[in-house]
């Protein structure tokens, strides 16, 4: 039995995860490589909510599936009490699964329509332990209890609920094996806007009550950075930026997370700062371009960038950024 | 300067009729509302309030479930509902285009760019052979696609959903229509590519003199580009107002209640959630709609439905108690 003491839930080490691209009918061959992940580093520690934030086709969800177990990575390791999560033997792993969990975008899809809610919420702690059938009843009640589901529900089948009742068994789900870390990849994006917040204040609430951290994807920058104790900015496959929340916020530094904020939406029409349209579009994970990779569209860029790829280096408290540019302001000054 | 009306819908009733007409859902219920030409509406409100169905009822595409059952649709004058299909036909595309939010959607899979472009124009227009594809690459990069000479032999899965998101902008816009209604055109987007498709929306809609109605559930997008606000709830307009004085004084306590709920990047202060959850349109609550929900409703919310309250000149709410300015 592990004894020693972690400091931190899940260590992510030089993670890459590329996929191959394939051509040819018969005699198909290799003709490139997918680099939906290409070298990220990160920690989780206990009650931490970290935010990662960035563009479709940034890698975000590919994290995930790696930390599901879903992927096997192409290099790098996930360190989980000291072992990678890939090579834990089979007690290890059934430990691993219960600890993290995941909740994803859309309710509907996540759910199994032929499963009665209770059944959902008991399936992982069926896997996973050996309780008796008043015990899961009881745990059943209990979990539904803690995200607000009236517990006459537990017979109802999915299609009986609203997205928001949903989302709330999903959530029941992944907390009714007393996991650690709850993956959310964007929990709210398929929710209307009103059921939206009462779903955030759920999950923020599990947080503090049960000691939870968070791995919370989404594109929407206002929402992650309401409920993230931590961001990560991801760009094309890596970790651009990283750093507390509202660190992060007040001393921007890499342009990309620059640009993502300067072009966040306004909260009040009167607020007439000057929006800026970053230009192109995000490259092909196809095609990563030589140097930085957020180069072709950075207003700052100097010949530097074009060459040489940056590394996370810190830039203050608990604050790293990989840029040539020493922080200087970009965004402001480009169109 | 008086503006000219563009489009008055007087009275707008659309219902959803289940299989033996046992069941009614009352989509849209008596909505009156005008727009000037060159003006930009928002149309707010959450799923299923009938934001969406106005539009549908607009255009006359409902699906067949759906009729419209009484009302007026004035556009330049003349009542919509009173037109033959074939009289619609010239007028949708022509001048009045919808742009919707899935583009993998309304994109056809099997048809090349040019193609889908090209059907609108010969649709609509005498143009034919080289001056058309001459008209379809300056289409291309009116929506600021670049290459159009290669784009327009490309096929919709070729391109990212940005792009497909402006192919189906140029679409739209290819007859110069008099209005374009956005339904939700940039949900599916990433903030970034959203902002360059609005931006690039407000840039066509000033070059051409049209007029936009913009359907969302984004306050954001509200605040950046739209004058005029309506706020709809279970199928009825509760409130409208200028863009200001529903983001500084909002009468409604429905459209306070959505502000309460909306995240800021400048503010990350704890929000307010409203409570429950929107009511089903098959059943409305008596009274008020939002009584259910509302943290004002007295006894008279849960009984009486409120009229429709003038507040100020192109200001109203439909409440008993408005919170007044």
């Amino acid at each position: 039995m592990e004894k020693k003491e972690f400091d931190y839930l899940l260590q992510i080490r030089k993670l890459k995860m590329h996929f191959p691209v394939k051509a040819g009918i018969i005699l198909d061959h290799v003709i490139g490589w997918v680099k939906a992940i290409d070298g990220v580093d990160l920690t989780i520690k206990h009650r931490q909510v970290v935010g990662l934030v960035g563009e479709s086709g940034s890698g975000k969800t590919t994290l995930a599936k790696v930390l599901l177990l879903l992927e096997k990575p192409t290099n790098g390791e996930v360190l989980f009490k000291g072992k990678d999560i890939h090579s834990l033997d089979v007690s290890e792993l059934k430990a691993y699964r219960r600890t993290i969990q995941a909740v994803f975008q859309d309710p509907f899809a996540s759910l199994s329509p032929r499963l009665r809610v209770k059944e959902i919420i008991t399936e992982p702690l069926e896997v996973s332990s050996t309780l008796s059938k008043e015990e899961l009843e009881n745990k059943v009640v209990e979990a539904m209890h803690m995200v607000g589901l009236d517990t006459g529900l537990r017979r109802v089948y999915p299609h009986e609920l609203s997205g928001g009742q949903r989302q709330r068994v999903a959530i029941a789900r992944a907390i009714s094996t007393e996991s650690k870390i709850i993956i959310l990849d964007e929990p709210t994006s398929a929710l209307d806007v009103s059921v939206r917040l009462q779903i955030i204040h759920l999950l923020m609430d599990l947080q503090k009550n049960l000691e939870l951290s968070y791995l919370l994807i989404g594109h929407d920058l206002a929402m992650v950075a309401y409920m993230s104790t931590d961001i990560a900015v991801m760009y094309l496959g890596k970790i651009v930026e990283f750093g507390e929340t509202k660190e992060l916020l007040k001393n921007t530094t890499h342009p990309y997370t620059q640009a993502l904020i300067a072009a966040s939406l306004p909260d009040h029409p009167r607020d007439k700062r000057e929006r800026t349209v970053l230009s192109g579009e995000i490259a092909s994970p196809l095609n990563v371009p030589p140097g930085c990779r957020f180069h072709p569209r950075c207003p700052g860029k100097k010949s530097i960038c074009r060459e040489q790829e940056p590394s996370l280096v810190p830039v203050g408290d608990n604050h790293w950024v990989a840029c040539h540019l020493d922080g200087q302001k970009v965004a402001s000054s480009s169109i | 300067m008086e503006k000219k009306t563009l489009l008055q819908v007087v009275g707008l009733t659309t219902y959803f009729f289940s299989f033996a007409r046992t069941r009614i859902v009352k989509a849209v219920d008596n909505v009156s509302f005008e727009v000037n030409a060159g003006d930009r509406l928002a149309l707010i409100g959450e799923s299923g309030c009938g934001k969406s169905t106005v539009a549908a009822s607009l255009l006359r595409v409902l699906p067949p479930s759906g009729e419209t059952v009484s009302g007026k649709i004035l556009f330049e004058g003349e009542d919509l509902l009173q037109k033959s299909n074939k009289e619609m036909t010239q007028i949708r595309g022509r001048k009045i285009a919808m742009i919707l939010q899935d583009p993998m959607m309304s994109l056809d899979p099997v048809f090349t760019i040019g193609e889908q472009i090209g059907e609108t124009l010969k649709q609509h227009t005498s143009l034919r052979g080289d001056s058309l594809i001459q008209r379809i690459k300056e289409l291309l990069l009116a929506v600021r696609i670049p290459e159009p000479e290669r784009r327009i032999k490309q096929w919709p899965h070729e391109m990212s959903g940005g792009m497909r998101q402006r192919i189906v902008g140029a679409i739209a816009i290819s007859c110069e229509p008099k209005l374009l209604i956005c339904d939700e055109a940039t949900t599916n987007l990433d903030v970034t590519i959203q902002l360059q498709y609005l931006h690039l929306l407000k840039e066509l809609q000033k070059n051409t003199g049209g007029t936009l109605i913009f359907i969302t559930h984004n306050l954001g997008i509200v605040a950046e580009l739209c004058e005029y606000v309506l706020v709809m709830y279970a199928g009825k307009i509760v409130e409208r107002a200028p863009v200001m004085d529903i983001f500084d004084s909002a009468a409604h306590p429905y459209t306070k209640a959505l502000l309460d709920a909306a995240f800021g990047l400048q503010d990350l202060r704890k929000r307010r959630p409203i409570p429950g959850e929107p009511p089903n349109l098959a059943n409305l609550p008596p009274g008020c709609s939002f009584n259910p929900r509302c943290v004002y409703a007295d006894d008279r919310c849960r009984k009486e439905e409120p009229p429709e309250v003038t507040l100020a000149p192109a200001r109203s709410a439909k409440c008993w108690y408005p919170v007044k300015a």
